[in-house]
């Protein structure tokens, strides 16, 4: 029988809390992982349909690496962790289908490799071999002075902000000082970049859901070298293979999870600290608590009145604007991925290439048809049955679209969406699949709140605004997160979305509490 | 990549750099420091349509004849029931002796009553069923029952389905092709809909009245009985064969959705077999565990009519309880009053699912609906699991 007390107890199983948990566990503290569902993974799950799975959501990985040369994240996963996970690499970026801003259309597929995206480059549009190597040379920059600075985040200033050392910086890291933070397309500009080229490296756009004008460089250039150096990937065993992958480790490590538990309150004492959190199980004692959880919900219903939670917390949260959410189509065909023509693992297809265009769109249900499809099988051919494949449909929205239909119009809403969606990819790749869907799951951000209990069913946490930067929430890392014993990690935490920057977030979180156990 | 050297930039964008977590904390101390109760139409909408649980009152009962009633249930704070797509079923979670017991029921209303706070569930008497012999004998007008949201898979889907569908029921088996009809009537749904309705006699058919009334109202539904005992004019005779649904498929592209007995889907299979109709095109309804699973292929006979010792661990509790080799290692759960989440009882829907931390267990292939890295690591869901050796398993909590 265990003992209902714990060194940490991490609410929300999510790769972020997962995370959190084996590192904590790894320290040698006895930890309890919970979670509200009867899975583990959060967003990193699947589910089964007919003969086929689906990915709920890893669409590809980005910045895992390989042995001896590791993206952070995979540094931290698969060698920090050893996670058991096995991984194919997609050797392009990938094909995009849609009109530049100048008119031009392109249907074209981008390599992975920088050398061999350059070159693809220059092809595509003349002029733009120089300006890419001065755009890689920056953005491997901002990787490494991103890492350094993942490394160094001990150090705190009077103001509560990171102290980092600007010698090292100027020294080392001069032009990521000048650029790191500057708008995207505007140094893509000043570096001689083509618009046609901008407009073509901008596409990862529905990954980010940001204004490019405004969104500083660091953030798509981070992205957009971590997929060329080290190719996206995806587990062989989907999302959910990668979460019981997590599960496992932390069983080795003397983990617990409790599944199907709700964490109902973080309590203190009457001094603030924290003592326990009550669970549908019951109390479980502990000083510390990780919660992959949204700040705002964390601060307005889960930790107890005793707990004093800053008025400087409560304004951030209140000053944030959520990220985006999703529309997913997640189709099974009874067809190959030969036998429908399928070459390519990632078609992004917006239509327009222009960023500003895709941001007025992703307002609207009627205007927004951009979708990016994931077609498994070209990469994993093992997805699903011989002679089958499966691919994922996404759709992003910068605002609440979903909200206001009714209960009865909503599953048609969806259907005619897809409609508009599958005309778009059959018209724009003349691959046919309309007649040959043998299963079929249309998710709406509707479908996200009810998994996931985020605001507005919202995946990405807070939207990565020109003013909330990812490297401004970075040097606030510790600031933004004032409660001893207790911290949050997830999307809307300081690295932003996508599994790399919520799993090294759920790292960074843990490292904190670690320190905090330790008493410093 | 070389190191480049930016003539654009310089000092100011440096000073720029710093000055932007100064330009964050400007932007959260201009804000709101309210406590925030922000209530998001999305996440409101998700409750209503995905409801935990769903309080009703029995507002009317309907005998059918032949051991079948109908409950018409209105929920107890006034709400409107969960929306649902026709054909699917909701969760009855009954206290018996103390013991939860939850049992899939099919929804036999149409999606837009609803709308005027109602849904209808029908059950109907199994010989040997545990709930269902509770509730024929026990629910009265006025009681208070609780359900889960609307669940499973079974309903038209345009993008997977022909326009065309033959609907192939036996028995109370009919319950969601009724209200997939209901939903064709109200403009919900909107395909064509031949159902093939097998009974033994023309005294065993139910919802007679209820499709006459659908049929007065669109002509997209079309409704044949089919008696196995009985010959009559008006009324095909036999079992339904591959022959039948080709005749009444017509020479249209169809799917075929079967909703029945495990008998129907026994004889089905052979003739869809004949029929040549791949996956896509048949679709079956399969809720309820698989019973003696002793007559499946892979069985160890040994294990038959055995009574295994379960250890359960449940977060920070552990029990040890009896489990019958004959019955699926959900009910040995159920039986002890610890059973966590479920829905399907039939390996589809994976809310039982838990880690088999040692022992063996007996999976059918037909149920065996896990996820591959479930398979991997070692987890089952119980409801389609049968133990066939002394066994440890990890339960989800069960609130």
């Amino acid at each position: 029988m265990s003992n209902s007390k714990f060194d940490c107890v991490v609410i929300g199983a999510g790769l972020s809390g997962m995370s959190a948990a084996i590192t904590v566990a790894q320290a040698g503290k006895k930890v309890l992982l919970l979670d509200q569902h009867n899975l583990p993974g959060g967003c990193a799950s699947s589910f089964v349909r007919g003969r086929f799975e689906f990915d709920a959501s890893l669409h590809e990985f980005c910045g895992l690496g390989k042995p001896g040369d590791w993206g952070l994240p995979g540094k931290i996963m698969m060698e920090d962790h050893g996670l058991d996970v096995n991984w194919l690499y997609i050797p392009e970026l990938y094909r995009c289908v849609g009109t530049a801003r100048s008119g031009r259309k392109f249907d074209t597929v981008l390599p992975t490799g920088e050398e061999e995206l350059i070159e693809k480059m220059e092809e595509l549009v003349p002029g733009s071999r120089e300006p890419m190597k001065v755009f890689l040379s920056l953005a491997k920059e901002c990787v490494e002075a991103n890492d350094y600075f993942s490394a160094n985040m001990s150090t705190v200033k009077k103001d509560g902000m990171l102290k980092t050392d600007s010698l090292y910086f100027m020294k080392n890291f001069s032009n990521f000082l000048k650029v790191a933070e500057r708008p995207f397309n505007e140094v893509m500009r000043k570096i001689g970049m083509p618009e046609d080229a901008i407009d073509l490296l901008d596409v990862y756009w529905t990954y980010i859901g940001a204004d490019y004008e405004k969104m500083s460089f660091v953030h798509q250039a981070w992205m957009v070298y971590m997929y060329t150096h080290y190719q996206p990937t995806i587990n062989k065993e989907n999302a959910h293979g990668l979460s019981m992958a997590c599960v496992e480790k932390l069983r080795e490590l003397g983990g617990e999870l409790w599944l199907n538990t709700r964490a109902l309150k973080v309590c203190a004492d009457k001094e603030g600290n924290i003592t326990g959190v009550l669970t549908d199980v019951g109390m479980v004692e502990t000083n510390y608590v990780i919660a992959n959880v949204n700040p705002e919900i964390a601060y307005n219903k889960l930790l107890d009145e005793n707990v004093k939670v800053p008025v400087r917390e409560f304004k951030r949260v209140n000053a944030e604007k959520h990220g985006i959410r999703f529309f997913n189509a997640y189709v099974a065909c009874n067809k190959s991925v030969e036998e429908l023509g399928i070459k390519d693992y990632t078609i992004f297809m917006p239509g327009s290439l222009d960023n500003a265009q895709n941001i007025k769109d992703s307002k609207s249900y009627e205007d927004n048809t951009h979708s990016v499809v994931v077609i498994y099988n070209v990469v994993n051919p093992d997805a699903s049955p011989k002679g089958t494949c499966t691919m994922t449909f996404t759709i992003c929205y910068t605002e609440d679209v979903w909200g206001d239909f009714t209960q009865r119009e909503y599953v048609h809403k969806k259907q005619e969406l897809f409609q508009k969606v599958m005309d778009n990819f059959e018209k724009d790749t003349g691959i046919i699949i309309h007649d040959c869907i043998e299963e079929i799951e249309l998710a709406s951000p509707w479908t996200f709140a009810h998994f996931l209990n985020t605001p507005e069913g919202t995946t990405y946490g807070y939207m990565v605004d020109d003013w909330d930067t990812m490297l401004s929430r970075l040097m606030a890392i510790r600031k933004d997160q004032p409660i001893k014993g207790f911290k949050t990690c997830g999307a809307a935490g300081a690295r932003g979305d996508g599994y790399n920057m919520t799993y090294t977030n759920g790292w960074d979180m843990a490292n904190i509490i670690l320190e905090e156990m330790e008493g410093k | 990549m070389s190191k480049v050297k930016l003539k654009n930039y310089g000092l100011k964008d440096i000073m720029y750099f710093t000055n932007k977590p100064k330009e964050r904390e400007k932007r959260i101390e201009a804000a709101s420091s309210q406590k925030s109760g922000a209530v998001f139409k999305v996440n409101e909408k998700a409750a209503e349509r995905h409801p935990e649980q769903q309080e009703f009152v029995i507002e009317k009962i309907t005998d059918r004849g032949e051991g079948v009633k109908s409950y018409t249930l209105r929920k107890k704070d006034g709400t409107n029931p969960a929306f649902f797509r026709a054909g699917q079923y909701v969760v009855i979670r009954q206290e018996i002796d103390g013991k939860l017991i939850a049992r899939p029921v099919s929804i036999s209303s149409g999606p837009v009553e609803t709308l005027d706070g109602t849904i209808e569930v029908t059950v109907k008497l199994v010989p040997d069923g545990f709930l269902s012999k509770y509730i024929i004998a026990n629910w009265k007008v006025g009681d208070e029952v609780k359900t889960s949201g609307p669940q499973g898979l079974f309903y038209y889907e345009g993008f997977r389905d022909e326009k065309k569908v033959v609907a192939c029921s036996g028995g109370s088996g009919i319950t969601p092709i009724l209200s997939m009809a209901k939903a064709i009537a109200s403009g919900d749904e909107d395909f064509e809909l031949t159902v093939l309705y097998g009974s033994k006699n023309r005294n065993e058919i139910l919802f007679a009245d209820e499709f006459a009334e659908v049929m007065a109202k669109t002509d997209k539904v079309k409704l044949v009985n089919v008696l196995s005992e009985e010959e009559a004019e008006g009324y095909e005779s036999g079992f339904i064969t591959a022959d039948l649904i080709k005749k009444y498929a017509g020479d249209d592209k169809y799917s075929l959705f079967a909703s029945g007995p495990q008998v129907m889907y026994e004889f089905l299979d052979k003739e869809t077999d004949r029929l040549g109709l791949d996956l896509k095109h048949y679709r079956k309804e399969i809720f309820g565990s698989v019973k003696q699973p002793w007559t499946l292929p892979g069985y160890p006979a040994e294990a038959k009519d055995k009574v295994f010792n379960l250890k359960v661990k449940m977060c920070n509790k552990e029990y040890e309880i009896p489990c019958n080799a004959n019955e699926n290692m959900l009910v040995a759960l159920e039986r002890a009053g610890i059973a966590g989440p479920n829905r399907c009882r039939g390996g589809v829907c994976g809310w039982c699912r838990s880690r088999l931390i040692s022992g063996e267990v007996f999976i059918p292939e037909l149920t065996d609906r896990r996820r591959g890295a479930d398979k991997k690591y070692g987890y089952i869901h119980p409801c389609a699991s049968f133990a066939i050796s002394d066994c440890e398993i990890e339960v989800p909590n069960n609130k």
